[in-house]
């Protein structure tokens, strides 16, 4: 008996063993995944993509067993639309393995977590297929749970959504921890494939235990005439590494991103995002705003690219951190790289302290120095979660900020 | 020989065709008005007269004082003789309006002559006082962060400064204000002699009591459909361009 | 006398060159026999070779940083440049000294005339050696020194090496090891307490020879309370194969000291200019990099304040032109070091044709400092559909007592913006250049009017033939 490690070819195989009832492409692309990962040359140290990043604290040698799939991932909220459905992967791989043959196909965001975004490849029992036939809507918000599996476990989740011509839907994901667990790592694998028209809202509330590791892998393709909206809200996890990628690749496209971190203790979030304009006439708006308390740290590098071809491009991208204490630390790198010359593009960073002026206003009023200063945090973030369209969901979230804030 | 003259003029942009064979004739020391429903082509024949690149020239001709201007660059055009006052003045930070100003006088001197600095403030500075405008204004970006006002005085500063043989102001009152209209009014009235030809482009009567015109033009849908007095302006104002569409398609 | 022959004319005002002969050639390529060669020449003493020694160990170590930058940089070709290059080693001290095909290039350059009309000083560099130096003699008289690196080292050690090689470690980067190894030429200057220069110093880099490796040296002191403009200009004439230019130049400001120093780069396109700039500014010190770029087929420079002392400014003000098969790579780095300190950074980039600009930007703001302010502003202006901007900013701040601000933009000149002056009468380049020089135009301003009346000639040249 070995001890499991997800660098042992032995875990590998003998988890390869124990899906032997897989269809054989299945198998065969856990192989190729396994293979190339254990091809990567371990972190490069001048790894630009990783730039300021406390790497280790994303090691997989913490990790000491694969989380029970049936736990990790669950559907709350079904669709009721008909040509709408929303189902998990451990059970289609039983009832339609057809079903997935997709699920190769679905790369990473290639933002720096190569070794996740395989290790998913090879290792994932479970994660969501969303997908809508054309025109169809879900009057709903349709809801997935992943959870925080027990310390020193991870779970991999491999998700696929694919939207049809004009189908719209709002998805929210909640990243949650059972309550005595602490100390397990969620790596989810998130393709996303918008058609004609197509309208995707998603948003994402991660509360996770203040132990708990997560990296979010995510790959936006953003077609003709549709809109992706995507508003995050982080407030749990020691590390959080999130990947985003949204690609514009046919006129008209839009891709609207907002998040929201709030960092307290030695919390730490890792944020890297990339716009890319591959087609004209496309508009993409990034804002990603930090507040972050005692040692809390986090990094934003964002980049917008917008290739030769994709003229009357409108690309923007905003960081802003806000660092309420002495030891918080902000690392911002938002980069441009523009190719097309007819193009409006812009990018901000500001990293700041609350402005002493807003406070005396405040505290004038009567108001306790840290209620002050939560209230002013909480304005400073109500921005982001403004794109959230649907309205008990925009609450919900805000609501779940103001918790977090307050406690 | 001596008119800004347009016969049959075709035009489109993008393929969509906007002027449909327009005919028109402005003699120097006359005044002229063009006015006209919105979308009916007096921006268009505006833009086309001065060579904007982005419209083709279909058919027809423009001379001026017997000069083909069709086919020519902006600046050829200017150097001629021809000034457009812009509705929508474009802005170009860094670049100040003295500079500017001296730039286009420069360019109509013979290559290697520039007009002296001295004698150039005077005359921007007389200019401009008629105009009430700051002296400051000299060193500002062209039209960058004006107001409308700022940008129409702008455009009629340098009108009286290039000394052009044809002004076409297009659009010149929108924007402004009663203080501003009569100042800027009072600044195309300066100009008016028997060795110009103005051809004034709005969509409403008030300028034109301002700026009396010696013929207005009607333009509805690409072409001149009725001309007459002073006092078809009047007519417009109270009955509308409906009954003149209705009488154009009839 | 030189004949018409020898002499090769180019529309650019530097890409003229006249045959020349070398007393001392170190030869081809790069070891530890050629090291050996520049420091015996040189007359050094032996702690400048075992420092030169030790960096081209260093040398060796470093890799290439493409892992960031360009993949352009492993188009150099260390083994067949030439380290060494020069008539003599004593500059001359008056114009008439100087070898008639030296003096011949100055003069054509204007650099005599300049000297006459507005400067403090003047160093005139030809490949490796300074061929002229001379400073006004009142300065003399305050203590002001202006020489030669090699004259530096050996004449004021009391001075100098405290500071020589502290701002920028060999370490820093390869070419900043490559130049500790190699360097010769550039300047040394030491301003002494209160002492204010009304003129400003200027050095003229001039590369002759084909193959040929520039590896300046510079530092400059700026003692309690004084003042000093410095200012170098740079050109070569264009040879068939590449050359690399790889300076570094060390700031120090101490107390209350200004120095303001004023680069305009037009090296010919074939150039690679990797060069490393950082000044250390001590309590109320204030340092201005201001710096333009418009020649080079490659420039990496990212010039640096240290911001050691409270209250001290660091500033970078910088205009990069790129056209075809240009790449300016530019930028800054801001250290913030003690508490109420600031900086701030203003670049605009414009790219032509197929020319690439890059932006790149450090600020650095530890959490046990408080008041520190950082303001930078990027923008680029792209005039052709396949120009190329890029922007990486890097910026780290820690504690709730500091604050930053990065703002970048990119944009175009409009269409509508040339058609309305050539309504005015301007012709379609005249309008694109006057929208150009309005884009850089508050930056300009930054330069002594000398410098900006030749700038803003510069990018009238750049723009022509750039549309259509």
């Amino acid at each position: 008996m070995h001890t499991f490690s997800l660098k042992k070819a032995e875990s590998f195989m003998a988890f390869a063993e124990g899906r032997s009832w897989e269809p054989g492409w299945l198998a065969d692309y856990r192989k190729e995944c396994w293979d190339n990962f254990s091809k990567l040359s371990g972190p490069m140290i001048k790894d630009e993509r990783w730039r300021f990043s406390p790497r280790s604290r994303f090691g997989i040698d913490k990790i000491k067993g694969l989380a029970d799939p049936k736990l990790s991932l669950l559907i709350e909220q079904h669709s009721s639309t008909d040509g709408i459905s929303l189902e998990l992967l451990d059970r289609l791989i039983l009832d339609q393995p057809y079903a997935l043959s997709q699920l190769p196909q679905i790369a990473g965001p290639d933002l720096g977590a190569d070794d996740y975004s395989l290790l998913t490849g090879a290792f994932s029992e479970t994660g969501y297929l969303l997908r809508a036939l054309p025109n169809s809507r879900s009057d709903i918000p349709l809801v997935i749970e992943h959870c925080e599996p027990e310390s020193g476990k991870i779970a991999f989740h491999h998700n696929l959504i694919e939207l049809e011509e004009n189908s719209e839907i709002t998805l929210i994901e909640k990243f949650s921890s059972p309550q005595s667990y602490s100390g397990g790592t969620i790596a989810n694998l998130l393709k996303v494939n918008l058609g004609e028209g197509a309208k995707l809202n998603r948003i994402v509330l991660q509360e996770c235990s203040e132990n708990a590791t997560l990296i979010q892998m995510e790959h936006f393709g953003i077609g003709k005439d549709a809109c992706l909206n995507s508003s995050n809200v982080h407030l749990g996890c020691a590390q959080s590494r999130v990947e985003s990628k949204g690609v514009l690749k046919a006129s008209g496209g839009h891709f609207e991103y907002g998040s929201v971190y709030l960092g307290d203790d030695e919390q730490l979030f890792d944020q890297r995002t990339i716009q890319v304009h591959e087609a004209p006439h496309c508009t993409s708006n990034l804002l990603c705003k930090n507040v972050l308390q005692k040692e809390a740290k986090s990094i934003f590098s964002g980049l917008i690219k917008v290739e030769e071809e994709a003229q009357q491009t409108d690309a923007y991208q905003t960081n802003r951190n806000l660092l309420l204490s002495a030891e918080a630390e902000a690392d911002s790198l938002p980069g441009l790289e523009i190719l097309a010359n007819e193009v409006k593009c812009s990018h901000g960073a500001t990293t700041s302290r609350i402005d002493p002026q807003e406070l005396f206003y405040l505290r004038s009023r009567g108001v306790p120095m840290p209620d002050a200063e939560k209230l002013i945090a909480l304005g400073f973030l109500r921005e982001c979660l403004d794109g959230i369209t649907h309205e008990d969901t925009r609450e919900r979230a805000f609501q779940t900020l103001e918790n977090s804030f307050l406690k | 020989m001596n008119s800004l003259k347009i016969a049959n003029l075709q035009a489109s942009i993008e393929d969509k065709s906007i002027l449909h064979g327009l005919t028109l004739e402005i003699p120097k020391g006359e005044v002229h008005a063009i006015m006209g429903p919105n979308g009916s082509g007096k921006s268009t024949l505006a833009k086309v007269l001065s060579g904007h690149p982005d419209y083709e020239v279909t058919g027809g001709s423009a001379d001026l004082d017997g000069e083909n201007l069709l086919g020519l660059e902006p600046d050829e055009i200017s150097k001629l003789g021809l000034f457009l006052a812009f509705q929508y003045p474009m802005e170009v930070p860094g670049v100040s309006i003295a500079n500017f100003i001296r730039a286009a006088r420069n360019s109509r001197l013979d290559e290697g002559e520039k007009v002296k600095a001295v004698d150039f403030y005077k005359e921007l500075y007389e200019h401009m006082d008629e105009l009430g405008m700051d002296r400051k204004f000299t060193s500002r970006s062209l039209n960058d962060g004006f107001s409308g006002g700022e940008k129409k005085r702008c455009e009629i500063l340098q009108m009286s400064m290039l000394n052009p043989k044809y002004c076409i102001l297009d659009e010149t009152d929108s924007g402004l204000d009663i203080d501003a209209l009569r100042i800027v009014s009072d600044g195309v009235n300066r100009m008016r002699n028997p060795d110009r030809g103005i051809l004034v482009i709005t969509h409403y009567q008030r300028l034109l009591e301002y700026i009396i015109p010696d013929f207005v033009h009607v333009m509805v849908e690409g072409k001149i459909v009725r001309t007459g007095g002073k006092e078809l302006a009047l007519e417009l104002e109270e009955r509308g361009y409906d009954w003149i569409k209705q009488e154009a398609v009839a | 006398m030189i004949s018409p022959s020898q002499v090769e004319v180019d529309r650019d005002k530097g890409n003229f060159h006249y045959e020349t002969d070398y007393s001392f050639d170190a030869g081809v390529g790069l070891s530890e026999d050629v090291i050996r060669y520049i420091s015996e020449v040189k007359n050094e003493d032996p702690w400048v070779l075992d420092f030169r020694l030790k960096a081209y160990e260093t040398f060796l170590k470093k890799p290439m940083p493409t892992h960031w930058a360009t993949e352009d940089l492993k188009n150099i070709d260390f083994d067949i440049i030439r380290y060494y290059l020069a008539k003599g080693q004593q500059p001359s001290r008056t114009w008439d000294e100087v070898p008639d095909d030296v003096k011949n290039t100055f003069e054509r350059l204007g650099i005599p005339e300049q000297e006459r009309k507005f400067l403090a000083g003047v160093e005139a560099q030809f490949d490796s050696e300074a061929a002229y130096s001379r400073m006004k003699e009142d300065l003399e008289k305050e203590g002001v020194i202006f020489v030669g690196s090699t004259e530096g080292l050996k004449e004021h050690p009391e001075i100098f090496r405290k500071w020589f090689g502290k701002v920028i470690p060999t370490s820093d980067n390869k070419f900043s090891a490559l130049n500790s190894a190699v360097f010769s030429g550039g300047s040394f200057i030491y301003i002494p307490p209160g002492v204010k220069l009304a003129q400003p110093l200027q050095a003229y880099f001039r590369i002759n020879a084909e193959n040929f490796g520039q590896f300046e040296r510079t530092l400059i002191i700026a003692d309690e309370g004084s003042e000093v403009m410095y200012m170098e200009g740079c050109t070569a004439p264009k040879f068939e194969t590449s050359t690399l230019h790889s300076a570094v130049v060390e700031l120090v400001a101490l107390k209350g000291a200004k120095i303001q120093y004023v680069t305009v780069q037009n090296w010919s396109n074939n150039v690679f200019n990797l060069v490393t700039k950082r000044a250390l500014a001590q309590e109320e010190a204030e340092v201005r990099w201001i710096d333009c770029n418009i020649g080079s087929r490659l420039t990496m420079k990212y010039p640096g304040v240290i911001l050691r002392g409270r209250k001290a400014r660091g500033e970078v003000v910088s205009i990069a032109l790129a056209n075809d098969g240009q790449h300016q790579d530019t930028g800054a780095k801001m250290v913030h070091a003690a508490d109420e300190t600031t900086s701030n950074v203003v670049s605009k980039s414009i790219s032509i044709g197929e020319g690439r600009s890059s932006y790149r930007g450090l600020v650095q703001m530890p959490g046990h400092l408080k008041g520190c302010k950082n303001n930078t502003e990027c923008d680029a202006l792209l005039i052709n559909s396949n120009s190329q901007t890029d922007t990486y900013p890097a910026i780290t701040v820690q504690g709730d007592a500091n604050s930053v601000q990065h703002e970048a933009s990119v944009s175009k000149v409009s269409a509508e913006q040339i058609f309305y002056m050539q309504q005015r009468g301007l012709g379609e380049a005249e309008a694109m250049s006057l929208c150009v020089n309005g884009f850089v135009n508050d930056l300009i301003r930054e330069f002594p009017m000398e410098y900006s009346v030749e700038l803003k000639r510069l990018i009238d040249l750049e723009m022509e033939g750039s549309v259509g």
